[in-house]
């Protein structure tokens, strides 16, 4: 019940969008979701991603890594916004761990 | 889980679907008994004291209710069978009923596509569980089917080429509906879309275009099984009533050999004429009867002596239509006289009493050998529900094959005989004659 309250104070509040401006990943127009490490569970779920989405996600690494390169950032208007930034691929994966859990589970009883 | 679609020999296949039934020997006096459950789903059941259980769930979603700006869908659906759903994932589908030694395999047909489960009597409930949730709540997820395609392009690459003849003979005979092939082109295997299969799939898989059929197992269980489908109610596909045209369609494959499927319209499931046919069809004969024995039936001695061929007489039977003929496979440079020698037969073919005779013996035969295999006996069971509404048993079938006349079969034989020439033909065609030249 704590976490939860907990949970809901923290998503949308003013401290998350603190918080979210502050990891300063926004600035090179990036989501949240592009920074997840390329692990097996995140391969799979990219692989289950339509094409346009994968080609967007593929164009802001793209432009986040020329940024870098230059030394330079956005123009503060075309930062990321945490309301902008859906979460793509977070359920995805989740749905995958699941599936991985559960093949794991069905591997130890038998 | 893999695809059986050609798991008979066609031919073999064709002249028993819509007839074929079987007498288990272990009791006498077998019923099948059927029943429309609550939720409309017909549920059939033959308790012939086998330790498996057999199950069938049929649909009528085969592919002569594909749109035709959606063809191979219905290739592409029995395929996914396995995949994950909205009641289970595939793995857990797969290894819960390896667990139970329990096997299902999705098959299909012009008309219908079967989902076949086999099971010992223990774990029939089970298992059957897991086919229910295999069959009800597909989702073809996207990534799910683009890993399937290999499974797709083995089907294609391992489909014989007189498989591509008949085929091609619906397509010349119906071109619509029933002409639809078997089978997804090359060309859209991966471009089947999620959205189209799962729009297929509600407007196929309802309870109204659904049989049950159990064998191994009492009514109650049949009942059960059928009831415990949960389907959703959905617009229904719209179905193109059938016509025959009759053409000709040719694909040139190379090769030493033509494969040439002839044929005249015959008669719907459930009619005299198509019991009366299918006995026809084994009365032209299906190479030698014995090992190493001569080929001297009718449609060979038509034929004459040309050297090494086979031939075997076919007989198919869908809902409102079917097609009587030839299937033939020749040296490509016999072609000619064997293509036209098997032609001229077909139109003008009189059979004489002792042939007929044979004949009849050997489709019993056929029809009883067959259904020994229960899970073939549950697909047929289910077939004959959606077809007429009820199921014959075994034994009846082989009792109307005995009451046919002799000039019940030539009648039909010569009715058939007046319709237009179909053909279809597969390999190398460099002397194979168009259909109006022979």
């Amino acid at each position: 019940m704590a976490l939860r309250l907990t949970a809901s104070l923290w998503n949308k509040s003013a401290l998350q969008k603190w918080a979210y401006n502050l990891a300063g990943f926004n600035k090179y127009g990036l989501c949240r979701d592009d920074l997840l490490h390329e692990n097996e569970d995140v391969k799979e779920a990219l692989r289950r991603l339509p094409e346009h989405v994968i080609d967007e996600r593929n164009f802001r690494i793209v432009r986040a890594m020329q940024l870098s390169l230059q030394k330079t950032i956005l123009p503060k208007e075309e930062w990321t916004k945490l309301e902008e930034d859906q979460l793509y691929l977070t359920p995805i994966v989740e749905q995958v761990k699941k599936e991985r859990t559960e093949r794991e589970n069905w591997e130890k009883e038998y | 889980m893999a695809s059986k679609a050609l798991k008979s020999p066609l031919v073999r296949h064709v002249t028993a679907r819509g007839y074929a039934q079987a007498a288990p020997g272990v009791k006498k006096d077998l019923k099948v008994a059927t029943a429309v459950a609550p939720n409309k789903v017909i549920a059939a059941s033959l308790d012939n004291g086998s330790p498996l259980t057999r199950v069938t769930i049929a649909f009528k979603a085969g592919s002569r209710y594909e749109p035709q700006t959606e063809l191979g869908l219905s290739h592409v659906l029995r395929s996914a069978a396995g995949l994950s759903t909205k009641n289970a994932s595939g793995f857990i589908t797969a290894r819960k009923l390896g667990q139970m030694g329990a096997s299902v395999s999705a098959s299909g047909d012009r008309e219908f596509i079967y989902y076949t489960l086999e099971a010992t009597q223990e774990h029939a409930l089970e298992a059957l569980e897991q086919l229910n949730n295999m069959v009800s709540g597909q989702e073809f997820r996207p990534w799910e089917l683009s890993d399937n395609t290999p499974r797709l392009k083995y089907d294609l690459a391992a489909l014989p080429p007189q498989v591509r003849a008949v085929d091609l003979l619906h397509r010349a005979a119906y071109r619509r509906g029933l002409g639809n092939s078997l089978f997804v082109s090359p060309k859209r295997i991966g471009h089947v879309s999620s959205e189209s299969l799962q729009h297929y799939a509600a407007s196929t898989l309802l309870p109204t275009r659904c049989a049950v059929a159990v064998v191994g197992e009492n009514m109650d269980k049949a009942t059960l099984a059928a009831q415990a489908l949960v389907l959703p109610n959905s617009a229904e596909a719209p179905t193109e009533a059938t016509k025959y045209f009759g053409g000709e369609l040719r694909k040139e494959m190379g090769g030493d050999l033509a494969h040439v499927a002839l044929a005249v319209q015959g008669a719907p499931a459930g009619s005299s004429q198509a019991l009366a046919l299918a006995v026809a069809a084994k009365a032209f004969g299906h190479g030698p009867l014995v090992k190493w024995g001569s080929y001297n039936s009718p449609l060979a001695k038509a034929i004459g002596n040309i050297g090494p061929f086979a031939a075997a007489g076919f007989s198919v039977s869908y809902s409102d239509s079917g097609l009587f003929g030839v299937v033939l496979t020749v040296p490509k440079d016999e072609a000619k006289t064997a293509v036209s020698n098997a032609a001229k037969f077909l139109r003008g073919a009189t059979l004489s009493a002792d042939v007929i005779k044979a004949a009849k013996n050997q489709l019993k035969l056929q029809v009883l050998s067959e259904a020994d295999d229960g899970a073939s006996l549950a697909e047929s069971l289910a077939a004959q529900c959606l077809y007429t509404g009820t199921a014959k048993s075994p034994l009846e079938i082989a009792a109307s094959i005995d009451a046919l006349s002799e000039s019940d079969v030539s009648q039909a034989v010569s009715a058939a005989a007046k319709t237009k020439l179909s053909m279809g033909s597969a390999g190398n065609l460099a002397f194979v004659p168009y259909a109006d030249e022979v």
